[in-house]
């Protein structure tokens, strides 16, 4: 600071109030107004064009409606295909005032040339809708013959109620009624 | 005045019978250009001459003049490489030369591919159908939810043919800058996923920002489904290989479900590589070929297909028309 300063006060006579401090200060500021001692940046801030916003298409709205579920939608249809005067419903809902109980007695009738029928006892129902199915118990020329029908199927044409259970079952499902294996041994 | 272009034949010339013979056949002789022109041979060309014959064109373009008499003409040489399209790597030379085993276009005709694109489709579950005999079929539930063609991939670009293909919805918050600049410019909603259905030719390929619906498929064909399988974690030898693990008593200390033994003795005295053990099993991608295609709802988008699918639900899962049967359509 020292002699660059000294250089630059103006070449004329100084007074004792001139050369006090407040004097310096001025010098010092004029000093450093001077537009060679203010800094630069050194570079220019550049006005770029902004770039386009990219253009964003709003999606079509899904086949499906919203909140359903593809499996639950397919079911009632195949449902109301399936069985559209609704006897199934009433044969195997549990609620249905004609529904099968296990332990009652049922005739199937199928579609097949073949094998007409088969009659049994019910031992067990297996409600899941569309594969809804029934396990019938029946003795056949002295051997047990189990079956398990499914009841939306379409080989199936009907369902024959035969008799109720005699005592209502304490069970849903009668597997006691298979012979044991231990007793003939 | 009609202007017509011929195409000179000076290529034709410089590749005659010998000519070719001699430089497709391993010759590499060239003549000087520095030998004096008595001496030379004219018909062994010039290592210039060899090269700018498959790179530049001559055409002799009539002058137009006032006059109704066009007899006077020039000579430009045009470059013919570069105006071909596509990739340098992918294009064929003009001259008939033989394939190479190497390169796309011999790898394209090696390839067993189908003939129409795939498409994504969401797994929504199994349910079982009956058919007109009765028969129960165990379905898997596919939905082909919004999907349009995002991208075309070619030989002379790419080195081969694709269809690259988006499928669902997602927010746009959600999804990435640079994939919103690539749907954006396909001219398509954002897509939750994209996957890419390599296709035999040109007449597989569809234009951009086609929809795919349920009825690109016909009732009764067989498709490839492949998608990432469920991951099962870290798992045991039992699970992963099918080992039989030990006897659960007579002795069996602490190692009910191990794999045992690991090798033999000091010969080979390692365990070799390869050698089963446990670890992470699933999460990759497993290919069903093969499944028929047994019920489509158009009105639902949605595909039932025989038998299981890899993937967990609402997976995104590709299906194809089957390599190993003949084409669809």
């Amino acid at each position: 600071m020292g002699s660059s300063f000294l250089m630059r006060l103006p070449a004329r006579g100084f007074s004792a109030a001139e050369t006090s401090l407040t004097a310096l200060r001025n010098q010092m500021t004029n000093t450093l107004s001077d537009s060679r001692h203010v800094q630069n940046a050194g570079y220019q801030l550049s006005s770029k064009p902004k770039k386009a916003p990219i253009k964003i298409r709003q999606p079509a709205p899904s086949l499906l409606p919203k909140g359903s579920e593809p499996k639950q939608l397919l079911e009632q249809k195949l449902t109301s295909e399936l069985d559209p005067t609704g006897w199934r419903r009433q044969l195997f809902q549990r609620s249905s005032p004609l529904a099968l109980r296990p332990g009652d007695v049922v005739r199937v009738h199928f579609n097949s040339e073949t094998s007409h029928t088969f009659v049994g006892t019910i031992m067990a129902i297996r409600r899941r809708g569309l594969d809804t199915s029934v396990r019938l118990r029946s003795e056949v020329a002295q051997l047990g013959v189990e079956m398990s029908v499914k009841v939306y199927s379409t080989s199936v044409k009907t369902f024959e109620f035969v008799s109720r259970a005699v005592k209502k079952a304490r069970r849903a499902k009668l597997y006691y009624l298979r012979p044991d294996e231990k007793k003939g041994k | 005045m009609v202007v017509s272009r011929v195409v000179a034949t000076q290529r034709r010339a410089l590749l005659s019978s010998a000519a070719l013979r001699r430089t497709v056949m391993g010759c590499s002789e060239f003549r000087s250009s520095h030998t004096t022109s008595t001496s030379a041979r004219p018909d062994i060309p010039t290592l210039s001459e060899f090269v700018s014959s498959f790179t530049t064109r001559q055409i002799e373009e009539p002058v137009v003049t006032n006059t109704t008499e066009v007899h006077t003409s020039i000579t430009t040489t045009i470059p013919i490489a570069a105006a071909a399209p596509g990739h340098r790597r992918f294009k064929r030379s003009e001259l008939p030369l033989p394939v190479l085993f190497d390169s796309p276009h011999a790898a394209l005709s090696r390839k067993q591919l189908p003939k129409r694109t795939g498409t994504i489709a969401f797994k929504r579950g199994m349910m079982s159908i009956f058919d007109e005999n009765g028969v129960r079929i165990p379905v898997t539930i596919l939905q082909i939810d919004r999907v349009e063609v995002t991208y075309v991939k070619t030989l002379d670009k790419h080195g081969y043919f694709a269809v690259q293909v988006g499928a669902g919805a997602r927010q746009a918050k959600n999804v990435t800058k640079p994939m919103l600049g690539h749907f954006s410019k396909a001219g398509v909603a954002p897509k939750k996923t994209v996957a890419e259905f390599r296709v035999r030719d040109e007449s597989g390929l569809l234009p951009i920002t086609q929809e795919i619906t349920a009825e690109h498929f016909k009732e009764g064909q067989f498709v490839d489904i492949w998608a990432r399988s469920k991951g099962k974690g870290f798992s045991g030898v039992m699970k992963r290989h099918g080992f039989s693990g030990l006897p659960a008593s007579h002795g069996v200390s602490v190692s009910h479900r191990s794999a045992g033994s690991t090798g033999q003795s000091q010969d080979p005295g390692r365990v070799l590589k390869g050698k089963k053990m446990a670890g992470r099993m699933g999460g990759d991608y497993v290919t069903v070929q093969n499944s028929k295609v047994v019920k489509i709802y158009p009105e639902y988008g949605l595909v039932l297909v025989k038998g299981p699918v890899p993937g967990p639900k609402y997976a995104a899962v590709s299906i194809q028309d089957a390599l190993k049967k003949p084409d669809v359509e």
